[in-house]
């Protein structure tokens, strides 16, 4: 008996060319998370293999370690310094950058720059920046006789001058997007506000403004989770030094986990993390989601 | 007009600002890079330096020796290795990102399914696990699979943000492509996947070019997974050597050697990335969900 040969129909076809992904995702994604997890429960030895089940116990440790309460504020101020850098810089950097001026081509490819370089290079870079033996900050503060000699400018400013570096870094990604949502605002409706005498600021609020509501959106929550996720920065240029004013939650996790061995430790610390932000991207796409009528 | 001319001149102002913010910290290190070490630690620093030498570029690479002993510095194989094993990985994540980026993306683009958009956000959802959480877990996995301090094993941890990524990214592309070529091929006899292959990838190809272009500098870029599963065996990338000349040569106080290194680490990153600008550049921001309906989308 001969059987009619099947096709797909589309939507099987369709599954079936994103098994692949959906395979790759679930391998490094959901199985890293739940060996986190089983880790969390775990006690190690210092061989790093497992040697009884601890219960809750990590956790309640997590949940009432000062370490980790002043990790958890550091991460939310370095936070707070970057969501808020990225917005005004964004905002600023996108308006500018909408103006007709000479040499606007040349101007848009160095303000990408800072996005291509990677994170560890920028702690390097700003390494040099802040330096206090060497860094052209103080250089330049020096010679504008702003200041009498180099100062220790990573004591005087860690987690925020720590946050500045990262904004750098960050910043062309929130001029890209309100950049890309100007480019929605329609120009009759901004000319017509200009005739009507609107003042420069009323006409930012009323007709460019809403415009950039989504974009805005976007990026509080981006700049929120990409903070939160940071290391390298921290790692690189201060160690979570000078004393633990730079010991973002992130750095906590490798500390806990690479330095002091506390495998289980760290592997609660990492779940903890996990959750946080996933929690926050979630949060990210019910706004989203519900804004669509 | 004494208004506009205000404005004009605030605008330059403004834009002089910009531009000295983005680009004095790169100015920087390409100085120090150039500069013998005693002139690094000159106060007030020399904006130029008064005598330019390629010798600490020369001597990261390996070609020159030291000037006293005239023997080669240990870390310059070091890096070396880290260029060939940072070209593997990028090149090897590139290439299956895009691939399965691609296919999976099409899938989204142009059927429909059940559950599609619980895939969708799925998928976008895995993209935010914190390296700094997934380092301790995929080290203990690959500890048992004997993955540590090897290419395929980095080059998977790099896959689990690039994915979704790609996917997203090139989703966007293939929405966004008009369907009658699509429809002309399918009426020549063509299959849907031939379709795929031989129609859309093709009319495609600057985006995914693009998206090919971005894969390979977030691989490049990537430290933690890179210095946890990598540092000091033989599969170790550049970002992982990079930072271990920091300790190296803190004791030297004087920053030559390390900004050599960074910038040569730098060059193809920013090669890239000033050709990826004008891919940026042109992206219009609509929101994410509706993108699929047509409208390229922002990468998240």
């Amino acid at each position: 008996m001969v059987r009619p040969k099947r096709r797909l129909t589309d939507s099987q076809l369709a599954l079936f060319l994103i098994v692949p992904l959906v395979i790759f995702q679930a391998a490094l994604t959901l199985y890293p998370s739940a060996t986190a997890l089983w880790m969390s429960l775990q006690k190690f030895n210092p061989m790093a293999q497992p040697i009884g089940f601890v219960g809750a116990n990590n956790y309640i440790k997590a949940l009432t370690d000062p370490a980790v309460a002043h990790a958890t504020l550091v991460s939310l101020e370095f936070t707070f310094v970057v969501v808020v850098a990225a917005v005004l810089l964004g905002i600023g950097g996108a308006l500018l950058l909408n103006e007709q001026f000479r040499g606007r081509s040349i101007v848009r490819v160095l303000v990408v720059l800072p996005w291509a370089i990677p994170e560890y290079a920028t702690a390097v870079i700003f390494g040099y920046l802040y330096s206090e033996n060497f860094g052209t900050i103080n250089g330049l503060l020096y010679q504008l006789n702003l200041i009498p000699n180099y100062l220790p400018l990573l004591y005087l400013g860690h987690i925020w001058l720590t946050g500045i570096a990262y904004s750098w870094h960050y910043a062309p990604l929130a001029i890209f997007f309100f950049l890309g949502a100007l480019q929605s605002v329609p120009e009759d409706l901004y000319r017509q506000a200009k005739i009507d005498g609107a003042s420069a600021f009323m006409r930012f609020r009323t007709v460019v403004f809403p415009y950039l509501r989504y974009a805005l959106l976007i990026v509080l929550v981006l700049a929120s989770v990409d903070a939160m996720k940071a290391l390298d920065i921290v790692w690189i240029m201060t160690q979570g030094g000078p004393a633990d004013a730079t010991r973002v939650l992130t750095f906590e996790i490798y500390r806990e986990t690479f330095q002091y061995g506390q495998l289980g430790y760290g592997a609660t610390l990492s779940f903890l993390l996990m959750l946080l932000i996933t929690a926050l991207t979630a949060v990210y796409f019910i706004v989203l989601t519900r804004r669509r009528r | 007009m004494a208004s506009f001319q205000l404005r004009r001149t605030v605008v330059y102002l403004l834009v002089v600002l910009l531009a000295a913010w983005s680009f004095f910290p790169v100015y920087t290190v390409v100085i120090f890079s150039l500069m013998t070490q005693r002139e690094t630690v000159a106060q007030p620093t020399h904006w130029i330096p008064q005598q330019p030498t390629l010798a600490w570029i020369g001597r990261v690479l390996g070609l020159v020796g030291d000037e006293m002993t005239g023997r080669k510095m240990g870390f310059a194989g070091l890096f070396v290795d880290g260029l060939v094993n940072s070209i593997i990985v990028a090149g090897v994540t590139t290439i299956v990102a895009v691939t399965v980026g691609s296919v999976a993306g099409y899938a989204f683009a142009r059927f429909s399914f059940r559950r599609k958009n619980m895939w969708l956000i799925s998928i976008l959802l895995s993209r935010s696990l914190p390296a700094a959480a997934m380092a301790i877990p995929f080290l203990y996995m690959y500890t048992n699979l004997q993955l540590v301090g090897t290419h395929p094993g980095l080059i998977l941890t790099h896959l689990s943000f690039a994915l979704p990524l790609a996917t997203w990214v090139l989703l966007g592309y293939f929405a966004n492509l008009p369907l009658e070529t699509e429809r002309a091929g399918r009426i020549d006899g063509l299959g849907r996947l031939s379709v795929l292959f031989r129609i859309v990838i093709p009319m495609a190809k600057g985006g995914v070019a693009s998206v090919g272009i971005l894969m390979f500098l977030l691989s490049w870029s990537e430290f933690y997974f890179a210095y946890v599963l990598t540092v000091g065996s033989k599969a170790q990338t550049v970002p992982p050597v990079v930072s271990q000349l920091t300790s190296i040569l803190t004791g030297l106080s004087a920053p030559s050697a390390l900004a050599a290194a960074t910038v040569i680490s730098l060059i193809p990153v920013i090669f890239l990335g000033v050709i990826f600008q004008r891919f940026i550049l042109r992206l219009r921001i609509v929101d994410p969900l509706v993108a699929r309906v047509g409208e390229e989308i922002p990468f998240a």
